[in-house]
Formats: structure tokens, C-alpha cells, sequence
């Protein structure tokens, strides 16, 4: 009996083993990265733009998958240096990156990295509309004084920095209204362009909506314009669209800034598809729609062919404005990049 | 009216207040304030850091818990790299820079215990003072705020740098400018903030993403330490032993004035963006040396310079809610961290903070307050062990410390670029200090070098390149002036310095 209990006490130890070791085995194998944590690089620092608007789509998809995302940053010339740091690893699915989508437009003909959207697959949860702003007791009322104003008087026009979304935004904006440059003065986040536009260092700012939609609702700010394709509603005041108030500015909604997290284009198939399932399942959560309202951010979605196209048009919009600003080390030119009037997507997704 | 918003005020500080009180919040706050301390007092892990790391974590959390969670590693952190800088003559953050001045004698001393005692109760009255002013006096401070433009910024940092400069060599302030303005050059390298033009880069990737700030703080603190230390026949001991951790109730009233006066300084500075901790350290610092009946004593072991530092660095943490909470500029980069925190909770400070959270601010002062009591508990209790540790012979602790300053070096940025920055900062420092240059200044003009290239030109863009018209600006007047006057004062001293020197030099000739 005594024998027969140790043989029993044996084979329940063996079927623990098994269950427990089995399940192990099963569940690595289970696992989308059975290897360890698969991290992602943000190009830029801590508590910017770029990581607020991408760690909360990354928890999000972390609760889907069930596994851990590491989030770290590494902050350097404008996120060239972490791209280069991705590209220098491996291409095995544990290796990611976000930026922003004008950034890395630019990397190529700022001469900052050779990478370009081509190297990635990328997916972009929010897309942020920039404002045109002037101080609530501005005699600046409508888009319309803006532009006369700034073509006839000296103004100070504040923005968060050349080359980022507003800037290409606004420049975009002045070359269709035939409207000269005018006097930037960079403001280093567009947080600080409208707290200097409120605090009157500035006449009129052009920021991400997102970064003075507050000052906005509180009524300190006004918003001329919004570079959305309709209509902005912000409570009870609805701020005009600039499709509506400027002719031939239908392509300027398409240059708002994105924040997309990136993989290696040769990653292995099954972990960029499962990444697919993941973000479509997170965009859906109350959570990143709450998240996207306070922070007026438009819930855009891109990935796939549509995240390729994006990125596309993106660079033909921020490298030739940079290279126009003179800003560029290298022509876009040089790359085959083309203007915005020749983009033509049937051209270009053919790399 | 007024009697009424002033009651709901009343009201929704006290339902703060009640909200804030129960187990699960208290025991997070204890923890977390306990592990700010132990990071801050790790060389090269700052408070920055550690909200950078734990921002994840606290995502999970429900939100009041995480707000808790992140300021008590906050608060815990500033106080807790006054260890090191004592004990060690390595400060733990930046902000702990100027404590290591007289702690680091007192702890040569023997008196390492009394150092971090009045440390720790320096920063706690800081804090209260911080916290006092964030209830009070928001709406009043925010709006001078606002009066720093862009050329108020770039003079405040020139400020920083001449003031740390003056201090921390004793007889010759222009020694202690060129490193400073040596900082302002290593911060130039890179792509340029506001053109992204290649400065200095050698046409090197790695240069163009510029020089971090915690390799090379480690490096010419740490790594040259170490060096020094290791390259004595008989290193230097901490004599006696650790018996006194708090100071006597006539030495606490006697800093009293100190602590009052260095916290004021500490909430001003820090509720004007961009400036920080450090910059507060430094000059409490400057106006507690001046206005001290001990100020020729500052520098050789008072504990009225540790409290004047240590008060000032933590009320830092209160100024810097002020602009937060009211505009959503973070006032420190720690604080830009707790910003970035609770906007992941989807909470949105600035102009509608009041409309959307009305008791949020209270809500953050309760968090900080009881942080701040814990901060003081557990870091006199914790004092005693710390000081014990970091006494053992510098022969055997100081190989322990190299491996964990360079995965300080390290972890802030995962690139291996960042040793080899922390490797050269270490042999520059190393040299330096041979040469008799200060360590501090160099730092500080790391930290402050970005902010004060991109205000002057920010400033020039909006004076269409002209000095003119910043000239008049009233707070410019006021910096510009003390500025003035700390350059003509030192260079008075180092001509009085250099002439003694030589007066001495050509005796012993004539006598030789």
C-alpha cells in the first residue's frame, strides 16, 4: 500500500510537471513574441507629443495581445537616431519605433537618416488638426483679416518649430492665398507657441489643436481656422474648416501630423498581422476615443496600404516645404521625391 | 460673491482632503516616497527617470492612486540625492549638486549624520512652504509668470550659470565661468533646436542627437570621483561614527530664517518654466552665502548651505505645479513627466483645470503633503543605514559604484554612445579638477545651455534681430543688473586672488 502510495505521489508529480511544463511550452508558443518583450522605441522624449499619443494605442494593444509592450525613449535629432538604432537590430518583430509622421518625412532630405517610409509598416492611431490662433481680444477676427493682416502688417507669427506640422500646415496654406512668409518666431512645442501667444509675445500662432484647444474653450484664444476636411465643433462654438474658407485647399487636411508606431517592412508576417487585429480592436476602446476627444485629436486609423499612402503624400508635402524653407540639406529631388501637385499614389507605391 | 467662490474653495479642499485619507492611497504614497528616495540617492537615476519608468506603470493605476504614486516618487527623489552628494561627493540628481558643497566637508568631518538630518528637515519645511504657496497664492504667481518672455528666460539662465560659477570656487569666479560657459558649449552640439543645423557634430550620428545630460553629470562627478579616489595611496576616510542624525532644536531654530527665505526662493523659481531644481539649489544657495552672518563660512562645512540648497530644491516641486496646473507648461522635467502622466488619465491642465477638476489642485496638494511627511519619517529613519553604507572605506565602495553609475548612464536613453560620453566626461572632469575647475558649473551649464541658446534667438526672432527693444523689458532690467554685479564682484575677486598669488609666487622667488 505504502508502495503503491509513492508510485502514485510519483506519477501525480510527473503529471504536474507536464501540465505545468506543457502549458509553459504552450503558451510560449502562444506567445506572438515567445522570446521575451518585444520593445518599442519612441524618438522622442518622455511626456512629448509623440509618447503621450502613442503609449496609451500601445497599452491598449497590449491588453488585446495579452503581452507586455516595453516602451522606452530615446530622444535625438528629431527621432533620426532611434530610427537608426531599430534599423541596426534585428528584423524579427521585437524591434519597434514611433515617431511622428512629419519627422520622418523630413529624415531623408534633412540628411538626418536614409531611412523613409519604405523601410516600415507603420499604423497611426490619431491624426492633430492645426489652429490658426489669435488672443481673444485680437482686432484679428476671421481667416480672412489673418491673411490681409499678415500681408500688410508686421506681425510676429509664433509657431512650435520649422519643418513640424504647423509650420508645413500654415505654409501650405500661405502659397495657395498667395500670402508671404511671414516673421516666425519658434516657440519650441506648440504648448508654448499659445501660452506665448496668450501671454502677448506673439500676434498669431499656428499650433496643433490639441495644444490650445483649452485656451479655446475657455475662451482666452480664438480659433480662425482648423485644417480638418469639415467643420470643428469645440462645445458650443464651431470653428470653420479650411476647405471651406480657402479655394483650392482640399489636399491641406491630408499634411496633419500623425504619430504612427513602426515596424521593419521585413518583420515576420504573422506578428505584423496580429498587430493589425490589435490596433483595429484598440481604436475601438471608449478609453482611446475619450482620449482622442479631450485631447482633439481625430481618430484616423491608417495602416496598411492606406498608412503606406499616407506616409507617402506626407513626405511630398513636408520635404519639399522644408527644402523650400531652405531648412533641407538635400534636394527632394534627389530621392524622386515628387511635389504634392505630381503625387500620384499608382507612381509611388511601386518601390 | 466673493465670500461665496471663496467657501466653495474652502469646501472642495477639505472634500480634497477627506478623498485623500484612506489606507490603500496613504501605503502607495509611503511606497512610492520610499522609492523616490532610494533612486534619487542612486548617482545617475534621477527623478526624471523614474517617472519616465514608472508612467507605464502608473496607467494601470486607478487615477488618483497613480497621482499619489508619481508625486511621492517625485518628492521622495529631489531629498533623496542629498545622500550621496553628502556622504559621497557624488550628488544623486542634479538638484543636489550645490548640497554637496558643505555636506560633503561635514561629512569629512565626521558629521556626515547631522548633513543628511538637516537635509532632510531642510526639505521638508521646503516643501510645506511649496505647498503652502500652491494653495494660496497660484492665480497671483502664474501671472508674473507669464511676464518671462523669451530674452527674461535666456538672462535667467546666463544667471544660473554666473551664480553657480561664483560659488563653487571659493577665490577665483572666473575659473568657475569658463567650465560653466564650457557647459553652454557641450549643450550646442547637435542638431540645432530651432534650424536643425549640425553644430559641432564632426559628422557623427550619434553627436547630432547631442550630449545627454545624465552621462555627462555622471561622468564629471562620478567617474572623476572615482578616479581621485582611487589614484590616493590612503583615500580619504569619513571619520568617527554615524551617532547624530538630528540636529539640536537650537541648530534647527537657528537655520529657521534660512529655510524660509531658501524655500520663497525654491516656489519663484520654480514656477517660472524651463529653470528647475538645480537652478533653485543654486541660488538659494548664492542669496544664503550674502545674507548669512556665516557666509564666509558657506562651502567649508555649514549646515545653513545644506539647508539653504535642500529647502530650495524641494519647494521646487510646489512652484512647479503652479505653471503646470495653470497653463500646462511643466516648470521642471521631472514635472513635465507628471505632466505627461496625467494626460494619459485624460486630465488636461490650464485655463479649464478649475471648470473640468475643480478640486484637482487640492487634490495634488494633499498627495504632496503627505508625501512630504513620509519624506521626512522615512528619510531620517532610512538616514542612519544610508550614511553607515556609504561610509565604508571609498577603496571598496567606489569600484561598487562605478558599474552602477554607468547603468545610471545608461538606462536613461539605451545607447551604448552614452557610456563613452560618460566615459569622457570623467577623464575631462578628472583633469579639471587636477587644474582646480569646478565640477558644478559645468553641469549646470549642460542643464541650462539648450535654454538659453534657443531664448536668446526665439528673443531675436521676435525683435527682428535687434538688442533694442529687449533692453526695456522690466524683468530684463532687474536680471540684467544682477548679472552685472555678480561678474563685477568676481572679477574683482580673482584679480584680488591672482594678485596675492603672484605677490606670493615672486616673495619666494626673491627669497629663493
Amino acid at each position: 500500500m505504502r508502495k503503491l502510495n509513492k508510485y502514485i505521489f510519483l506519477l501525480l508529480i510527473c503529471v504536474i510537471i507536464l501540465l505545468v511544463g506543457g502549458h509553459n511550452i504552450l503558451a510560449q508558443s502562444e506567445k506572438l513574441w515567445p522570446k521575451g518583450a518585444p520593445v518599442v522605441t519612441v524618438g522622442f522624449g518622455a511626456g512629448g507629443g509623440t509618447d503621450t499619443a502613442v503609449r496609451p494605442i500601445l497599452a491598449k494593444m497590449e491588453e488585446y495581445l495579452g503581452e507586455t509592450i516595453n516602451v522606452v525613449n530615446m530622444d535625438g535629432a528629431s527621432s533620426a537616431v532611434a530610427a537608426e538604432h531599430v534599423l541596426s537590430l534585428a528584423a524579427d518583430g521585437y524591434n519597434m519605433f514611433a515617431t511622428g509622421s512629419g519627422p520622418l518625412s523630413g529624415f531623408r532630405v534633412m540628411g538626418t537618416s536614409d531611412s523613409s517610409w519604405r523601410d516600415w509598416v507603420s499604423w497611426h492611431p490619431f491624426n492633430g488638426p492645426a489652429a490658426l490662433l489669435v488672443k481673444d481680444d485680437s482686432p484679428i477676427k476671421t481667416f480672412d483679416e489673418a491673411m490681409n493682416a499678415i500681408k500688410d502688417e508686421d506681425l510676429n507669427f509664433g509657431i512650435s518649430g520649422f519643418g513640424v506640422g504647423p509650420h508645413v500646415l500654415v505654409e501650405a496654406i500661405f502659397q495657395i492665398a498667395g500670402v508671404p512668409s511671414p516673421n516666425y518666431v519658434t516657440a519650441g512645442s506648440c504648448r508654448n507657441a499659445a501660452v506665448s501667444l496668450y501671454a502677448g509675445e506673439v500676434d498669431i500662432a499656428m499650433c496643433t489643436f490639441s495644444s490650445a484647444v483649452d485656451f479655446v474653450k475657455a475662451g482666452q484664444l480664438r480659433a480662425l481656422v482648423v485644417t480638418t476636411a469639415e467643420p470643428y465643433p469645440v462645445d458650443s462654438i464651431i470653428i470653420p474648416s479650411i476647405t471651406e474658407l480657402l479655394e483650392g485647399s482640399e489636399n491641406v487636411p491630408l499634411l496633419s501630423e500623425t504619430w504612427p508606431v513602426l515596424i521593419r517592412r521585413e518583420a515576420p508576417q504573422n506578428i505584423i498581422d496580429k498587430l493589425n487585429e490589435a490596433f483595429i480592436w484598440a481604436l475601438e476602446q471608449p478609453e482611446i476615443k475619450e482620449f482622442a476627444e479631450t485631447k482633439a485629436l481625430n481618430i484616423v486609423g491608417y495602416y496598411g496600404e492606406e498608412a503606406d499612402k499616407f506616409l507617402s503624400f506626407s513626405e511630398a508635402g513636408y520635404s519639399w516645404a522644408l527644402y523650400d524653407s531652405g531648412l533641407a540639406e538635400k534636394s527632394p529631388e534627389g530621392f524622386g521625391i515628387p511635389k504634392l501637385a505630381d503625387w500620384d499614389w499608382e507612381k509611388e507605391k511601386n518601390f | 460673491m466673493m465670500f461665496d467662490s471663496f467657501l466653495q474653495q474652502v469646501n472642495l479642499f477639505f472634500h480634497a482632503f477627506t478623498a485623500q485619507l484612506y489606507l490603500t492611497n496613504i501605503l502607495i504614497i509611503a511606497f512610492a516616497t520610499l522609492m523616490g528616495i532610494i533612486i534619487g540617492a542612486i548617482p545617475g537615476l534621477t527623478a526624471t527617470m523614474a517617472l519616465a519608468l514608472l508612467i507605464n506603470l502608473s496607467y494601470g493605476m486607478q487615477f488618483d492612486l497613480a497621482i499619489s504614486f508619481l508625486l511621492g516618487v517625485y518628492v521622495g527623489a529631489i531629498m533623496g540625492g542629498c545622500y550621496s552628494a553628502i556622504m559621497i561627493n557624488i550628488p544623486g540628481t542634479p538638484a543636489a549638486a550645490a548640497t554637496a558643497l558643505d555636506g560633503f566637508p561635514l561629512a569629512k568631518r565626521g558629521e556626515g549624520g547631522l548633513a543628511i538630518g538637516a537635509g532632510v528637515i531642510a526639505s521638508f519645511v521646503g516643501m510645506l512652504i511649496s505647498i503652502a504657496c500652491l494653495i494660496f497664492i497660484t492665480p497671483f504667481i502664474y501671472k508674473i509668470a507669464l511676464k518671462f518672455g523669451q530674452w527674461e528666460y535666456f538672462l535667467l539662465a546666463v544667471f544660473g550659470v554666473m551664480i553657480c560659477g561664483n560659488l563653487s570656487t571659493g577665490k577665483d569666479p572666473v575659473k568657475g565661468w569658463v567650465v560653466g560657459f564650457l557647459g553652454f558649449f557641450t549643450a550646442m552640439i547637435g542638431l540645432d533646436k530651432v534650424y536643425a543645423y549640425p553644430r559641432f557634430t564632426l559628422g557623427l550620428l550619434q553627436l547630432k542627437g547631442g550630449i545627454s545630460l545624465i552621462p555627462a553629470l555622471i561622468g564629471v562627478f562620478g567617474i572623476s570621483e572615482i578616479l581621485i579616489v582611487l589614484e590616493e595611496e590612503i583615500p580619504y576616510k569619513i571619520l568617527g561614527k554615524i551617532t547624530k542624525i538630528i540636529p539640536s532644536w537650537k541648530t534647527i531654530y537657528s537655520l529657521i530664517p534660512t529655510a524660509i527665505r531658501s524655500g520663497i526662493i525654491g516656489v519663484g523659481i520654480g514656477a517660472v518654466p524651463g529653470a528647475g531644481e538645480d537652478v533653485a539649489a543654486w541660488v538659494a544657495y548664492d542669496v544664503g552665502k550674502r545674507s548669512s552672518k556665516q557666509g564666509e563660512k558657506f562651502g567649508t562645512g555649514c549646515l545653513e548651505g545644506v539647508a539653504a540648497a535642500e529647502t530650495a530644491n524641494n519647494a521646487c516641486i510646489g512652484g512647479a505645479m503652479i505653471p503646470l496646473l495653470t497653463l500646462a507648461i511643466p516648470g521642471s522635467p521631472p514635472a513635465a513627466m507628471f505632466l505627461a502622466a496625467i494626460w494619459l488619465h485624460g486630465v488636461q491642465p490650464g485655463p479649464m483645470l478649475p471648470i473640468e477638476h475643480p478640486g484637482f489642485l487640492y487634490e495634488v496638494a494633499i498627495s504632496l503633503l503627505i508625501a512630504t511627511f513620509f519624506m521626512l519619517i522615512l528619510g531620517l529613519i532610512i538616514a542612519k543605514p544610508i550614511a553607515s553604507i556609504l561610509k565604508i572605506r571609498r577603496e571598496i565602495l567606489m569600484p561598487i559604484v562605478l558599474p552602477l553609475t554607468v547603468i545610471g548612464a545608461y538606462a536613461g536613453g539605451v545607447r551604448i554612445f552614452d557610456i563613452k560620453v560618460t566615459f569622457f566626461f570623467g577623464i575631462l572632469g578628472y583633469i579639471l579638477r587636477k587644474l582646480d575647475y569646478p565640477m558644478a558649473p559645468l553641469v549646470l551649464g549642460i542643464i541650462l545651455g539648450p535654454l538659453a541658446d534657443i531664448s536668446f534667438r526665439q528673443a531675436l526672432m521676435q525683435s527682428r534681430g535687434s538688442l533694442i527693444p529687449l533692453l526695456g523689458r522690466p524683468v530684463g532690467i532687474v536680471l540684467l543688473v544682477a548679472i552685472a554685479w555678480i561678474a563685477y564682484s568676481g572679477f574683482r575677486r580673482t584679480i584680488e586672488y591672482t594678485r596675492k598669488h603672484t605677490q606670493k609666487d615672486t616673495g619666494m622667488i626673491q627669497e629663493g
